[in-house]
């Protein structure tokens, strides 16, 4: 038995809807999703598992309609859906009340139900969320009836392995933006397909497996990767003799090289030459940048500078700064005053 | 502290030269170019190092002036005393233009940490702090105001120890301009927007939480679609008897009828023409009239006969009256079975008529015969049943259509209850778009309330130094104001001769010298009082800066070149008093040589030639 396992789809979104890359992200969401549709189609998958997730938020009874007709679309594969932490439940839900194509079961109940395939001879077993947080108890509940394949599916966050029952030919877990694989491929949290954000870096793409049903076993699983723009953290570590050019001809290098579609977090950390601006910003123009986080300390010469003002205000708020049990607030204030001092030393004179 | 000697391996031009210092006065003369102020900057260099500017600066700064020409050594050695041990300074610019060895020669031993040794020789001075203090350079420039300006300046600059810093203006302008930049990037209202929003989100989640809001929309289109099922089904039903009712009209009309009563009428027309016509014929009247007329018209005939027979024979006269009534009556009741012979006559073939004129529109003309009427009421029998079908049929669809109608109005609640429904769910769809809308929104809030939590940080760090600025200027001030009360003024009551009592700064940074009965400003005083007090000053945050000691040797670098004899007198009468240190005074002339012999001062000439 063939099948797909994805969640998180998070149908519609818009990431980073207010950047320049906006809507090319939103259309790579949706675009993403519909060739899984036809790569079941194509590869004439059996099951599709969508462990949580498939909407943005709350379902609306267009969204609803729109996927129906996709999923309508691939008769010839079953397709199993339960509804995770963001995209939950509830009673008045247009899920609860479509009328689903014949092939699509969207298991709504919030205690553990079984769904059998019998054609398939596989068994499924899930459960969808109406409030964030799953309860492991839950899963007391969940107890295959039926010979054949079980596959367990429903999504959490956040779970310890332990309490999941491993009796199951597979767990499908969702509610997770980045992918992970336990028990050796027979417990995966596929993570969604594309990046949502940000904080998503890494390989995104979704989990391909085949289980021979008579054994109940796991003969194949292969993680798909699907070429899409990434989200990557590059971090530069400064010192007081980088100059502007350094540091902006070694970000324009490392960019250039890993893909300039690709959206990037700076972060610059170490220490600066005070006298001198490292000023990034223009790499905004260059390439897609999603934030810049300047962690950078100003490098006084302390030394130097105590020695110079032994007691004068420069040389009192350099004498803090050796306090022991400086805070972090009081150690800002003092390179602000230091640097202030410093400053405007010249119109003192 | 005091100098003991130093021997110069190569600073400026002196090369490989030792020059000795003693306690007391030390006077150290020579022309403009024998290098007196090279000494001077070499014992700052001793004292200091030289610090290296960045840059292209570094071509010019102190440390490439004095360079050596040639390969020769760039350092020098001074020996210097404090506290009844011997120590000497060893710098190597070349090696290390800012880092020194210390030997104590005493103890046998070197200095560890020697710079930081020598700093608390020196006080703790800084070089600014010594040239403030103990460095006196020219004294009296050519103008008047620009001395009590340099003293203004002087006063204003100068801490307690000697470095600038009171007017610290410009850095809390700086640090304010920091602030304002940073206050712009903040997002006003962000914390209470997404307070309101995670209101707002839990009352929509409430309001879809409503049983209301569950789709019947399902339901009620099968419920419709059955309805409409059944109209059809209905519609197709009374369809179907319209048209065989139509064909029935069709069949009737041809026959001449339009209704079941038409129908019945026309077969109780025909059975009463028939009925007419049978018991009309049966009467046989008009044979019964006839035979009477005949009879009686005959009889009258006869007994005109009789009667004319008689006449002729004129017998029986009598009999003629009656004869003649039997004339009459006979005629009369002749005349009278004629006319209903007559009459019956036509009643019959009015009613024959009749009859035959239905036979003829039923049944085609062909006479009256018994099984013809029987074959045209058999007709009308039929016409009759298929009337009252038909009418049934109408009744049927009748029902039909009331039923139809029923449904039809069910249908409209049905329309009207999926209208409703469909209003309902667009409502919960619009709560739901809110909602995830919302959520959205506060995800972007969270990110900017983050932001703001971190510039509010920066805000609060810069408004500390801000203050710590504000508080160390004040602690400073109040201490300059003590020291102007304090030894300032001693030393300028001592140095004026008891002229002023005192020295003092107002808030607005102006200085005052004063007495019992007035404040004079300093721009007020003569040029000579000015130097006076600025010596007084110096030698003042010299003593202050030692803790009221006088530790540090004073050194006069080309100080008095402008004074007259007669002060220059008082100046050094008073330094000689008041200075208990090691006193250097670089000078080009002798007058200083001449008024110390004068007083018989003990001090050492040293000669640079």
């Amino acid at each position: 038995m063939k099948f797909i396992h994805t969640s998180d789809i998070h149908y519609g979104a818009s990431p980073d809807a207010n950047r320049p890359w906006g809507k090319e992200r939103a259309r790579a969401l949706t675009e993403t999703f519909r060739q899984i549709i036809e790569t079941c189609r194509r590869e004439k998958v059996d099951l599709l598992i969508i462990s949580g997730g498939l909407f943005d938020g709350h379902p609306t009874d267009e969204s609803v309609r729109e996927l129906n007709t996709l999923f309508a679309s691939v008769p010839g594969t079953k397709i199993y859906v339960i509804a995770g932490e963001d995209d939950g439940v509830f009673t008045t839900s247009p899920v609860v009340t479509f009328r689903w194509a014949e092939n699509v079961t969207y298991n709504t109940d919030t205690k553990f139900t079984s769904t059998y395939y019998e054609g398939l001879q596989t068994e499924v077993i899930g459960a969808s969320d109406d409030k964030p947080g799953f309860d492991p108890m839950r899963l007391a509940d969940a107890n295959p009836e039926h010979p054949g394949a079980s596959i367990l599916v429903f999504s959490a966050s956040e779970i310890a392995e332990e309490s999941i029952p491993n009796f199951f030919t597979y767990v499908a877990l969702g509610g997770s933006h980045k992918p992970y694989v336990k028990r050796g491929g027979r417990l995966v949290n596929s993570g969604s397909p594309e990046p949502l954000g940000a904080d998503d870096t890494g390989k995104h793409g979704y989990y391909l497996g085949e289980i021979d049903c008579e054994r109940k076993k796991m003969t194949a699983l292969k993680f798909v990767t699907l070429p899409t723009v990434r989200y990557i953290t590059l971090s530069v570590n400064v010192t007081p003799v980088s100059t502007r050019e350094d540091v902006l001809n070694n970000l324009r290098r490392e960019m250039s090289g890993m893909g300039g579609t690709n959206i990037y977090r700076i972060r610059l950390n170490g220490l600066t030459n005070p006298e001198v601006s490292l000023d990034i910003d223009e790499l905004k123009y260059e390439f897609r940048i999603g934030r810049i986080d300047d962690f950078t300390k100003p490098d006084y010469d302390y030394v130097k500078l105590f020695r110079e003002h032994p007691a004068d205000m420069v040389g009192f708020f350099v004498k803090e700064m050796n306090r022991e049990d400086i805070t972090e607030l009081d150690k800002k204030a003092m390179n602000y005053g230091i640097n202030a001092l410093l400053k405007t030393a010249d119109e003192r004179n | 502290m005091k100098l003991i000697d130093i021997r110069i391996d190569g600073f400026g031009k002196f090369n490989n030269k030792y020059i000795s210092f003693e306690d007391g006065i030390n006077l150290v003369s020579g022309h403009n170019e024998a290098g007196k102020s090279t000494l001077h900057a070499c014992i700052r260099a001793m004292f200091y190092g030289m610090e290296r500017a960045r840059g292209v600066a570094a071509l010019t700064d102190t440390f490439a002036h004095f360079k050596p020409w040639g390969a020769g050594k760039y350092g020098a050695v001074m020996r210097i005393e404090d506290g009844g041990q011997v120590y000497s300074i060893t710098r190597d610019f070349d090696k290390d233009p800012v880092n020194c060895l210390m030997y104590n020669e005493t103890a046998g031993e070197a200095v560890p940490f020697a710079d930081d040794f020598l700093q608390t020789l020196l006080c703790g001075m800084t070089e600014e702090a010594y040239d403030n203090t103990i460095s006196i350079g020219q004294l009296e420039s050519t103008a008047d105001d620009a001395m009590s300006t340099e003293l203004k300046r002087y006063i204003i600059n100068m801490d307690t120890t000697g470095n600038r810093s009171l007017n610290c203006a410009e850095a809390k302008k700086y640090l304010e301009k920091q602030k304002i930049a940073l206050s712009e990037e903040i997002v006003p209202d962000a914390a209470k927007k997404l307070n309101s929003n995670l209101g707002e989100i839990r009352n929509l989640e409430k309001e879809i939480e409503n049983p209301d809001y569950i789709s019947r929309i399902n339901e009620l289109e099968d419920e419709k679609k059955k309805v409409e099922e059944d109209i059809d089904k209905k519609a197709a039903e009374a369809k179907s008897i319209e048209d065989d009712i139509k064909e029935k009209h069709q069949k009737l009309s041809s026959e001449g009828t339009a209704s079941l009563a038409q129908a019945k009428e026309n077969k109780e027309q025909f059975a009463r023409a028939y009925d007419d016509y049978k018991t009309e014929a049966g009467k046989n009247q008009v044979v019964k009239y006839r035979t009477l007329y005949i009879v009686f018209l005959g009889l009258a005939l006869l007994t005109v006969f009789v009667s004319a027979y008689i006449m002729g024979m004129g017998k029986f006269k009598q009999y003629s009256l009656l004869l003649e009534a039997i004339i009459g009556v006979c005629l009369i009741a002749g005349i009278i079975f004629l006319v209903l012979c007559i009459s019956s006559k036509s009643i019959l073939r009015k009613k024959t008529t009749v009859l035959s004129d239905l036979l003829e529109k039923y049944a085609g003309y062909d006479g009256i015969s018994q099984d013809r009427v029987e074959r045209v009421i058999r007709k009308l029998d039929d016409i009759e049943a298929l009337a009252e079908e038909t009418e049934s049929e109408e009744g049927t669809i009748k029902v039909i259509n009331e039923e139809n109608a029923r449904l039809e109005q069910q249908d409209a609640e049905l329309n009207q209850n999926l209208l409703d429904q469909r209003q309902t769910q667009s409502e919960l769809m619009d709560r739901i778009r809110s909602i995830n809308r919302l959520k959205a929104e506060n995800d972007e809030l969270r990110a900017k309330i983050k932001r703001n939590d971190e510039i509010n940080t920066e805000l609060e760090a810069i408004d500390i130094a801000s203050k710590t600025i504000d508080d160390l200027a004040v602690k400073m001030k109040n201490s300059l104001g003590v020291f102007l009360n304090g030894q300032a003024s001693q030393y300028v009551k001592k140095i004026t001769d008891g002229a002023y009592d005192s020295i003092s700064i107002d808030d607005n940074l102006d200085v005052f010298l004063n007495t019992v009965e007035k404040m004079v400003p300093i721009e007020q005083l003569s040029s000579g009082t000015s130097d006076q007090v600025y010596m007084a000053l110096r030698l003042a945050g010299a003593r202050l800066m030692q803790n009221g000691e006088d530790r540090l040797p004073l050194i006069f670098d080309d100080s008095f070149v402008n004074y007259d004899g007669g002060r220059l007198t008082a100046t050094l009468n008073w330094l000689m008093e008041e200075y208990k240190g090691q006193i250097i005074i670089f000078s080009c002339h002798e007058r200083e040589e001449g008024i110390l012999e004068e007083n018989g001062k003990m001090f050492n000439k040293i000669c640079l030639e």
